[in-house]
């Protein structure tokens, strides 16, 4: 799996993505399974000569290390060790961009590094993703957010990073709400005018949606109609909208009633593995791609759990070089439902996400809230 | 100011704060453990320990058994009210700064300052929980009592949204500030200028460890195993180790052979312990310890035993790979973590620790060698050395400070 370079020993020899990248959905577990292991594999030896914290997790909590026989065996760690520790596996020269997110425990952020290559794994994989959702053409594309997201651009976070990296599937983009999340309908309308007939691809953050786009039409008294066909591609997580009581069901249901739009897919993805996105089918399942999967934990045992189980989820990707995030342990709780058998006749596991753990209570006299 | 919501003591609603906090500087200070004072605190005892509930909150009873009238009368013994050349009185209005959950130990200390002869006003956490409610709640009924008619205007209890402006009204006011809660908590107060003759008395986050001797650990028969075992719970399990004074760090003292067999003892007669106490144990505080082993595992701080890798459930066991520091302090976030630590003797553990350290619980060691410890301790290091089994008791000389003394003021009065 080792790409080799006899002629110039300045280019490292990084482990490759496995199988065929342009069929995401397109291998059964018995090829699956032990291509991504081998590339997994591969990145832990890769990433233990090259980050030292990551080194030295490995060396102490798995004895397995690099030899994993099983994706279980794989190393991998919480997600919120890249709020305090600087894990990066290449120079600090090559670093082209580093990604911002500030999650849900307290104020640290975590600091994601990634260099050309990293972020041309990245491209090319959400490539393939969006490819067998979208083909190959390019939609005009509605980004349902304020363009005033993208302003700094050495220092992204997870909302920016996520519409810079979505917006290459589209054209002629539109950014639909004003810098205070409303929705600028008058605009909008405008824009729609020339796709009377076109289908449009609707991008953006799942509660941005919600507030910015849905609600702000229904406040404002708002009838708008999206092309017949018209796609909305959304992410980022549910926690504001399950505190609001709203379903996926709902969501897709109002969406469609509001707008006509048909089509509503979920991903789940995460700044910390950006572009081996989880996407969600017709069936309302979310898919691993055949460069990436995931593993359900226990949280007390951190055994891994078998289909219907819920757990804490552990995401698996083939694309990090630039940073130690091949195997990591999420704070969110999904399910899996099964291997290769989903009615919507995609290859790979397919899960569904029901939220996050919650956070531990602060007790006793060790209280960090000031004033709060 | 109106954002001020008065939970006890200040019987109009809008009552504005100035006018309140007028009334309560006007009330005179009262002696330590003036008799109107001791009733009540004695009454407030008694009414906690007989609550329907109070089963559900085993803290607040340990807190109802401490403030007994015996345990009152006895510690009025202590602080003689005139010494003959000074007369002891309250310092007057003392504003206390509660941490975000209730916690007992805070409760302790405004009512000594109640005892002390002061009159108080607390500031508690705006999100309301079902120990504070109860507190509350059998402090009003204590107040409504004939023995509370004269300590009425002289406690008050309220909260309000993080507002620089009422903190500076109150610590405009008061004589005395105590402040319970994490350094940012300490820091952010300490900004905030106070009276120029008030003086402040600060509780920040603390680290506690234990010390056990390996060859006294050896020495003990299964029952006293077991027994220490259970004192060992008591400290640690309680407040899901998150107390100041709940231990963190294990030192093992003795010969390498010796702290070998002497772990091994010790953590299976804790397992059983646990298997009979069943402590809480949530999803979060799991992920929790597991984060944290993973972060001193990165840091190369610590490592689990042997060669299986980490074992989630606790009591989660990490071994300090170099001496503690204040990284290794500031990763740990309790909920069933132990660092331990080798030494071959317990001077050697002084090195190690800083002014962040409060409580060093111990097992097996002769009072000579702990005062070798404590002469060899870096400034400021270790407030307080307890048994095993007794590291969250309450004691009226906390942090280092005698709380009666420093809540009250001595007026020179030589004998003519």
């Amino acid at each position: 799996m080792m790409q080799t370079d006899p002629l110039s020993e300045a280019v490292p020899a990084w482990p490759d993505l496995p199988l065929d990248i342009a069929q995401p959905y397109g291998f059964r577990a018995d090829a699956k399974g032990p291509a991504l292991l081998d590339t997994l594999n591969a990145l832990t030896r890769w990433h233990i000569q090259r980050s030292a914290p990551y080194a030295n997790m490995v060396e102490r909590l798995f004895p397995a290390g690099a030899q994993a026989a099983t994706r279980a065996e794989v190393p991998y760690f919480p997600v919120r060790l890249f709020k305090t520790l600087e894990l990066r596996s290449v120079p600090e020269t090559e670093v082209i961009k580093t990604l911002t997110s500030s999650g849900t425990t307290g104020q640290a952020v975590s600091r994601i590094y990634l260099d050309r290559e990293t972020s041309m794994r990245q491209t090319r994989v959400l490539s393939a993703i969006m490819a067998s959702f979208l083909g190959k053409k390019r939609w005009p594309m509605l980004i349902v957010d304020s363009a005033d997201v993208l302003k700094d651009r050495r220092r992204f976070n997870a909302r920016a990073a996520g519409i810079l990296g979505f917006s290459t599937y589209g054209r002629d983009h539109w950014y639909c709400l004003n810098d205070a999340l409303e929705l600028d309908a008058q605009a909008l309308q405008a824009w729609l005018t020339r796709y009377s007939d076109t289908p449009v691809l609707l991008f953006g953050f799942t509660f941005v949606v919600w507030q910015g786009l849905y609600q702000s039409a229904l406040r404002q008294g708002v009838q708008l109609r999206f092309p017949p066909g018209s796609l909305l591609i959304h992410g980022g997580g549910w926690k504001r909208l399950l505190d609001q009581r709203v379903s996926n069901e709902e969501f897709k249901a109002r969406l469609h009633q509001q707008f006509g739009i048909e089509r509503v897919y979920n991903y789940y993805g995460m700044v910390e593995q950006v572009g081996s996105i989880f996407m969600e089918c017709e069936h309302g399942h979310l898919h691993s791609p055949s460069y990436a999967d995931v593993l359900m934990r226990d949280p007390h045992t951190l055994q891994p759990l078998g289909v219907g189980q819920p757990g804490v989820i552990q995401v698996q990707s083939a694309i990090p070089l630039s940073y130690p995030g091949h195997s990591l342990l999420t704070e969110d709780v999904g399910t899996l439902h099964g291997q290769d058998d989903c009615p919507c006749g995609r290859a790979g596991s397919h899960f569904t996400v029901s939220g996050r753990l919650p956070q531990v209570e602060l007790r006793g006299c060790s209280d960090t809230r000031v004033m709060a | 100011m109106n954002s001020v919501n008065y939970l006890l003591g200040v019987a109009e609603a809008p009552a504005s704060l100035t006018h309140v906090l007028h009334t309560l500087r006007a009330a005179p200070a009262w002696q330590p453990f003036d008799t109107r004072a001791v009733e009540f605190v004695k009454r407030f005892s008694q009414k906690l320990l007989t609550a329907a509930g109070i089963r559900e909150h085993p803290e607040l009873a340990a807190l109802g058994h401490w403030f007994r009238g015996a345990n009152l009368h006895q510690l009025a013994q202590k602080y003689p009210t005139d010494t003959g050349d000074a007369l002891v009185m309250g310092r007057g209005l003392a504003f206390h700064v509660a941490p975000s959950n209730v916690d007992s130990v805070f409760m302790y200390s405004w009512l000594l300052s109640l005892l002390a002869g002061n009159v108080n006003v607390v500031r508690v956490s705006q999100k309301a929980s079902a120990a504070q409610t109860f507190l509350i709640s059998v402090l009003a009924q204590t107040l409504a009592e004939e023995v509370g008619v004269p300590v009425q205007g002289r406690i008050v209890l309220l909260t309000y949204p993080h507002n620089d402006a009422i903190t500076g009204a109150l610590s405009d006011a008061c004589q005395l500030r105590v402040v319970w809660g994490g350094d940012a908590t300490v820091r952010t107060l300490r900004a905030i200028p106070l009276r120029p003759t008030a003086i402040e008395i600060c509780f920040p986050d603390r680290f506690s460890a234990c010390a056990i001797e390996a060859m006294a650990l050896l020495a003990l028969d299964e029952p006293a195993l077991a027994q220490l075992a259970s004192r060992f719970y008591n400290d640690a399990f309680w407040f899901a180790q998150q107390a100041c004074s709940s231990p963190r760090l294990v030192a093992w003292v003795g010969s390498p052979e010796r702290i070998d067999a002497a772990r091994a003892r010790f953590w299976l007669a804790l397992e059983h312990e646990l298997a009979r106490r069943q402590p809480e144990d949530a999803e979060a505080m799991s992920m929790a310890r597991v984060a944290a082993s993973f972060e001193y595992a990165g840091a190369a701080l610590a490592r689990p035993d042997g060669d299986v890798g980490l074992s989630p459930s606790q009591p989660l066991r990490l071994t300090l790979e170099r001496p503690l520091n204040e990284t290794a302090k500031a990763l740990h976030c309790g909920n069933g973590l132990f660092l331990e630590l080798h030494l071959p003797e317990l001077v050697k553990l002084a090195a190690q620790l800083s002014d962040k350290e409060q409580t060093l619980s111990v097992f097996g060691f002769t009072r000579a060698q702990l005062r070798d410890l404590a002469l060899a301790l870096p400034a400021r290091a270790v407030d307080r050395i307890a048994p095993i089994g007794e590291a969250l008791s309450f004691a009226p000389v906390w942090d280092g400070q005698d709380l009666i003394t420093v809540f009250s003021r001595k007026l020179l009065l030589p004998a003519f």
